[in-house]
């Protein structure tokens, strides 16, 4: 059978296809406030855009959004930022996001459109996905641009974006060939926003959108903040993390709060002599294991992993984690990974970098040595 | 009310598959209820108990294999659903989420569409002028069928005084009221409606169906179904006919308030508030006969689906290969790797071959005469800690990441 005809079976597929272009990242501003993490989707958006050849744009929805935040937007990567500014849209609220946004893509038809997989994104980017007639591949963590085979069209499908989200110990690549814009979901913490440069100019485009009626279906009676939470770990370069190991010690006996003292002395001393934000991690294990002497030390708010938080440093330290797959899932797509184990089997070991087969207890200190004598106490 | 409670058949966790004989294949593993989904049960069954009316369970897949959860479902805590409807068609299978959701919407439209055309028929009888007798017999088979609820039609003590058809026979109200209000009901049924889920699929972990879902509704139903993800509580004002939650987007609350239609999806913490809030015969007429424990599957034509929307073909998302995680890394490993110090030509030790290596490569797992030789004669040295500390004073000193 031809191409055509095989596709005639298939969902009807978007007018135009090929009249889509650039890369669009979703920013998140609620109650008078930038969501410093929506970032992360200039960050995809940027990595797919420049292997694409086209722009990187930003979509911003609020009434009285500052300025400085548009501008801001295009200081963190955006080539050009496209924005609605409306007292309906003061509250986050689907039904008037999903259709300023689908005006939006009616409009300007971007090729690609980025969502955070957080409270905000999983909640608006399916949604609009459905409005406008594409696909929404969730929780993606890692983006590229390649051709896809797709048999049901009997056709390859050149320059896609290529989606890619875990499932288990394999990547699954998901393919949006033939409805635009592709539209997936961020994980948080596996992109970093291109670095802030003033010098950087784009165009700051106001969008007046047509807010439905029915939108009213749905309102929002009452805000409450809540307090800023410090995040060290994801705005960490380096993170020190540990596991079960520091309460084994077969050459001597275990002593946790030395190793956590020694685990604070190498972040702390790396953070001050080299200016870099470092913070420490835990495994869930460890924490689990709510070890009395470390109270106060080790914190819930340090782990690491898929029920904790995903990272990605330049240089996650990994002191006595054995690295059961719940751990990896969250560290994995750190740039290098320095893994401490006295278990030469240790699975930590497939995903390190740098592999220290050593007691914990001597390796920690003989970092901070050999890091002294080049950069003095 | 017509209160929806969407579930997903899901495999059991190939790890408790255990048996006797080994473990079974995963095709052939009975399936169970999308753990996540338990909440939207729980959630439609407080609503009931709150608003009246009934609980429908729907699902789409294979209904051999979905019909043993939808049976277990009658019977959850508290009082368990009414109804059962599972979408079930070879042409369903493979759907991504929004074919997905444009499945299941279709599916509540349909179901919405059997009891508008049960009240259409009670109408036209009653137009018609039709002996009031067999208005009656005709009201009677609905009823039993669970098509109209006690608020129209019931046939004993003490509800049966207050049922619209009882008031119409005793002269309390006049035809012209009777049909207004059966019009009434008739437009409620698409307007007054809530559905739950749960907030994922342990499955496919996707969490879109629910938002698509709300999306799906509102093109099918032609009216705006608000909805709200991530839920742990939320109430219900049947004089306003509106939905309250409080849901916490990033580092905000919000409060909401929601007009039927409404879709929600819960988080696990949900749990139904235990004293359901007693609103006596009002909730009692809105209510139905009770269960219908025969099982209905509708297919792809049932639900006049486009065929060219639902399963796999109706897929805007496609999977492409999958691939096994493993990057290829070069390994450093301390006291055994070897960082070339000069560049080395090809050499030949012994009837091996190695090289040529240009300085600074690693070596992660070299062979021992190998290092004999280049590390007696200076082209390179063992992997240790300063080597490392030079490293991480290196990467952390780059200023951006490539």
């Amino acid at each position: 059978m031809s191409g055509s005809s095989l596709e005639s079976r298939l969902l009807p597929a978007t007018p135009d296809l090929e009249s889509y272009k650039d890369a669009w990242g979703f920013i998140e501003y609620i109650e008078g406030e930038l969501f410093e993490i929506s970032l992360e989707t200039l960050g995809a958006a940027n990595k797919v855009a420049r292997k694409a050849g086209m722009k990187v744009g930003a979509v911003i929805l609020g009434h009285k959004i500052p300025e400085e935040i548009l501008r801001e937007l295009i200081y963190r990567g955006a080539d050009y930022v496209i924005y609605a500014d409306h007292p309906e849209l003061e509250h986050y609220n689907p039904i008037a996001y999903t259709e300023v946004l689908y005006q939006m893509i009616e409009r300007y038809r971007p090729w690609a459109l980025f969502f955070m997989a957080d409270d905000l994104g999983r909640d608006l980017g399916p949604k609009v996905a459905y409005r406008a007639t594409t696909g929404m591949a969730a929780d993606c963590i890692d983006f590229d641009v390649e051709d896809f085979e797709f048999k049901l069209a009997g056709k390859t499908y050149k320059n896609l974006l290529a989606q890619i989200r875990p499932a288990a110990i394999w990547i699954a690549k998901i393919f949006t060939p033939r409805h635009r814009p592709q539209i997936s979901g961020v994980r948080p913490g596996y992109f970093k926003p291109p670095p802030r440069d003033p010098n950087r100019r784009g165009d700051i485009i106001r969008f007046d959108p047509l807010i439905p009626e029915e939108a009213k279906r749905f309102r929002v009676v009452k805000v409450e903040k809540l307090p800023e939470e410090k995040d060290p770990l994801r705005d960490a370069e380096l993170i020190v993390s540990l596991g079960m190991g520091i309460t084994r010690r077969p050459g001597g006996e275990p002593d946790p709060v030395k190793a956590f003292e020694m685990a604070k002395e190498l972040a702390e001393y790396i953070a001050k002599k080299l200016g870099v934000k470092t913070a420490l991690g835990a495994s869930r294990a460890l924490i689990h294991a709510e070890l009395k002497e470390l109270e106060g030390k080790i914190t819930h708010d340090m782990q690491v992993g898929q029920t904790g938080k995903a990272v990605s440093p330049k240089i996650y330290i990994a002191a006595g984690i054995s690295g059961a797959i719940q751990h990896k899932v969250g560290m994995q797509s750190s740039e290098n990974i320095i893994a401490i184990n006295i278990d030469p089997n240790a699975p930590i070991f497939e995903i390190a970098t740098h592999i220290i087969n050593e007691d914990l207890y001597t390796a920690i200190p003989k970092i901070i040595e050999a890091l002294k004598k080049r950069l003095g106490e | 009310m017509l209160i929806f409670a969407l579930y997903k058949a899901v495999p059991p966790d190939i790890a408790k598959v255990g048996t006797v004989g080994g473990i079974l294949k995963r095709e052939e593993a009975q399936l169970v209820i999308n753990p996540h989904d338990v909440q939207a049960i729980e959630a439609a069954d407080y609503m009931r108990r709150l608003a009246g009316g009934k609980v429908i369970s729907l699902s789409m897949g294979p209904h051999q294999r979905v019909i043993p959860i939808a049976n277990t479902l009658y019977d959850y805590e508290v009082w368990g659903v009414d109804e059962a409807y599972i979408l079930s068609d070879r042409r369903m299978a493979g759907a991504d989420t929004r074919a997905t959701a444009y499945t299941l919407s279709l599916g509540i439209k349909k179901i919405i569409e059997i009891h508008e055309e049960a009240v259409s028929k009670l109408i036209g009888a009653i137009e018609e002028n039709k002996d009031i007798g067999e208005v009656m017999k005709l009201a009677e088979e609905l009823y039993n069928k669970n098509l109209i609820p006690n608020k129209i039609y019931n046939d004993k003590p003490p509800l049966k005084r207050y049922s619209l058809l009882e008031r119409f026979v005793n002269r309390e109200i006049s035809r012209e009221d009777l049909l207004n209000k059966l019009r009434e009901h008739r437009e409620s049924l698409r307007k007054d409606l809530i559905l739950f889920l749960g907030m994922k699929a342990v499955d496919g972990e996707t969490g879109n169906t629910g938002p698509q879902l709300s999306q799906a509704l509102s093109e099918a139903l032609k009216i705006p179904v608000a909805h709200a993800t991530y839920v742990t509580n939320f109430s219900y004002d049947p004089d306003k006919k509106l939905v309250r939650v409080r849901r916490r987007i990033g580092r905000v609350i919000q409060e909401i308030e929601m007009d039927l239609p409404v879709l929600l999806t819960m988080r696990p913490e949900y749990e139904a508030p235990s004293i359901p809030l007693r609103r006596g015969r009002d909730v009692l007429l809105e209510n139905y006969k009770g269960k219908v424990r025969d099982i209905k599957i509708l297919n792809a034509d049932d639900i006049k689906a486009d065929l060219r929307a639902i399963g796999l073909v109706g897929s805007p998302t496609q999977v492409g290969p999958t691939i096994e995680v493993k990057k290829t890394i070069i390994k450093r490993i301390l006291g055994r790797s070897i960082r070339i110090l000069k560049d080395v030509e090809k050499i030949k030790i012994g009837d091996k071959e190695f090289g040529p290596y240009k300085k600074d490569e690693i070596i992660t797992d070299p062979d021992k005469d190998l290092v004999k030789e280049l590390v007696e004669k200076g082209f390179a040295k063992i992997y240790d800690y300063d080597d490392l500390a030079d490293e991480i004073i290196n990467i952390l000193s780059r200023r951006e990441r490539g």
